[in-house]
């Protein structure tokens, strides 16, 4: 079972998106070294034997068996969109339908992959049962990338790793769980810039695989959330000369609990804009859902499989803890939501801290639809920015 | 300024200026066609010129004002061909996702010179993996403004 170098997945990664529906393009994809069979000019053509575009109206990809060096290795790699119209994450809906492996799944990730599953499952007809499947993306081409490993982890007797770049939540807590421990923790690279907005959304309940885990992680001494934090080209630049235990992510602040609460009471002013915000907003809201109102996650995944906005779920969910904490007067749910709702308003520039907030589930939609609005809008000021 | 609309003047091709030989000669009089295509081939430009008494051909820099909405890796695929003998010879393909002059090779090339006869060349020398009948002397210093060091 080998193991792609982070310099190897960040370039076939990149290297995807210059193969369109010419020849010649796969051609030059494919003279890289790990698909290369003999030294002589006809290479190009026998390799291509073993590959194959895999190509909807959705999404991009491609297949490929491994050269005489990489024999027992099978690619499979996605590539982000290249359209102007891509507009996979402007939705304020978000919503999320059931996985081929019945996990919740973001609706337009999964849309994609069910376009190209019988593309992929007919390159993998005949694929030898020893072998190590790279599921390999960027961005949207990362989120389809997840989606397929965790279906071949699922259907498939072939070992499976996967190396996601930039990548947005391919789905809800569920998914992310289940993803990490079919696939393997030690098999899910996740590699994102500390700047790049992409990997922060969609909110809480969405979360990033591997679960429990942090990625691997490249640390930025950038205020701002930027476009080229995003860019596939900075990604081949930033892991070339690392190795993944370089990159492996050390136990963030905001993913302890006790840190998380301190920053909720904590009077210090929010500075909106700064890259940790969100991520401090995304484990307040994950703290104070599950731990603070005990909501249970398959509650707030009901609500967006059915007719539920995010913004609605949450409201609801925070709402209801509310209202069950008021009855049985044991824990103080109100003040918690208060407090986060507060950083939540100051990061939006929607006034200082205010304790006189009546918490009303309308008032909290509003808040919330105003965030996930704002999160989605940095994202794309990222990565729409050319 | 709007979230979801911002645009950039973007190099879609840098300009080429060479000589177009076969089997070492200049060829004159022959057509060079070089095709654009970006957004996943939902745009494309197409222009051409015809090699000079000298084999001497000059590709200027075309470039345009994009806008792109969340989410696009921009790359933008450059072919050029020959039209020889009533054969269309390749000699320069890439997908160039680099918006700067120059930004293919990482450099302006010095003494561009396409041969028809001669294999075609895949590389990773250079920026971008490519494919070419070209060569050059040398590259220009170039100061890489998009992903400097």
């Amino acid at each position: 079972m080998s193991v792609l170098s982070p310099r190897v997945a960040a370039e076939l990664a990149d290297e995807v998106y210059a193969v369109n529906r010419s020849s010649i393009d796969m051609e030059i994809f494919l003279s890289r070294p790990e698909f290369s069979w003999i030294a002589d000019k006809k290479h190009g053509l026998i390799a291509e034997v073993g590959s194959r575009l895999i190509h909807t109206n959705d999404a991009f990809g491609l297949c490929a068996h491994g050269g005489k060096n990489n024999k027992n290795d099978i690619f499979i790699i996605f590539r982000g969109s290249t359209k102007l119209k891509a507009d996979w994450m402007t939705n304020a809906r978000l919503g999320v339908q059931t996985s081929t492996s019945g996990w919740p799944v973001h609706i337009g990730f999964n849309s994609a992959f069910k376009s190209m599953l019988p593309q992929i499952q007919e390159f993998l007809k005949n694929a030898s049962k020893t072998a190590t499947i790279h599921c390999i993306g960027h961005s949207l081409g990362g989120a389809v990338a997840s989606i397929t490993a965790n279906w071949i982890a699922n259907n498939k007797p072939q070992n499976v790793k996967l190396y996601t770049f930039g990548a947005p939540k391919p789905g809800l807590m569920l998914f992310a769980n289940s993803l990490t421990r079919k696939v393997g923790k030690k098999n899910i690279f996740r590699t994102y810039h500390a700047t790049d907005p992409v990997p922060m959304v969609p909110l809480f309940p969405f979360m990033q695989p591997p679960l429990p885990g942090f990625g691997h992680y490249i640390p930025s001494s950038e205020a701002i959330l930027t476009a080229d934090a995003h860019d596939m080209k900075k990604y081949v630049k930033s892991v070339s000369k690392l190795t993944w235990a370089h990159l492996e992510r050390r136990k963030p602040p905001y993913s302890i609990e006790s840190s998380v609460k301190l920053w909720l009471e904590s009077k210090a002013p929010v500075h909106a804009g700064t890259p940790k915000i969100w991520e401090w907003i995304n484990s307040g809201l994950i703290f104070v859902l599950t731990k603070v109102t005990g909501v249970l996650v398959g509650s707030l995944q009901a609500g967006l499989m059915g007719a539920m906005t995010l913004a609605d779920t949450i409201a609801w969910a925070l709402h209801k803890g509310i209202e069950l904490s008021n009855k049985s007067g044991l824990t103080d749910v109100s003040k918690w939501v208060l407090l986060l709702m507060n950083k939540i308003m100051q990061a939006l520039g929607m006034g200082i801290p205010d304790t006189s907030i009546e918490l009303t589930q309308t008032f909290m939609r509003n808040v919330l639809e105003k965030l996930i609005r704002r999160t989605n809008e940095e994202a794309n000021k990222a990565v729409g920015s050319i | 300024m709007s979230l979801f609309s911002t645009s950039k003047e973007v190099v879609l091709c840098s300009p080429m200026e060479g000589l177009l030989t076969f089997e070492g000669k200049p060829v004159l009089g022959v057509k060079i066609e070089r095709r654009l295509k970006w957004y996943d081939g939902d745009e494309s430009a197409d222009d051409f010129v015809i090699t000079d008494n000298n084999g001497r051909f000059n590709l200027p820099i075309v470039k345009q004002e994009l806008k792109v909405s969340g989410y696009v890796q921009f790359v933008v695929s450059q072919e050029i061909v020959a039209l020889y003998r009533d054969e269309e010879i390749l000699i320069w393909a890439m997908g160039k996702s680099s918006k700067i002059e120059y930004g293919e090779l990482g450099g302006k090339p010095v003494d561009l010179r396409c041969e028809l006869s001669s294999d075609k060349i895949i590389t990773r020398d250079y920026n971008t993996p490519m494919m070419t009948r070209c060569t050059w002397d040398s590259l220009e210093p170039w100061e890489d403004t998009e992903y400097p060091d």
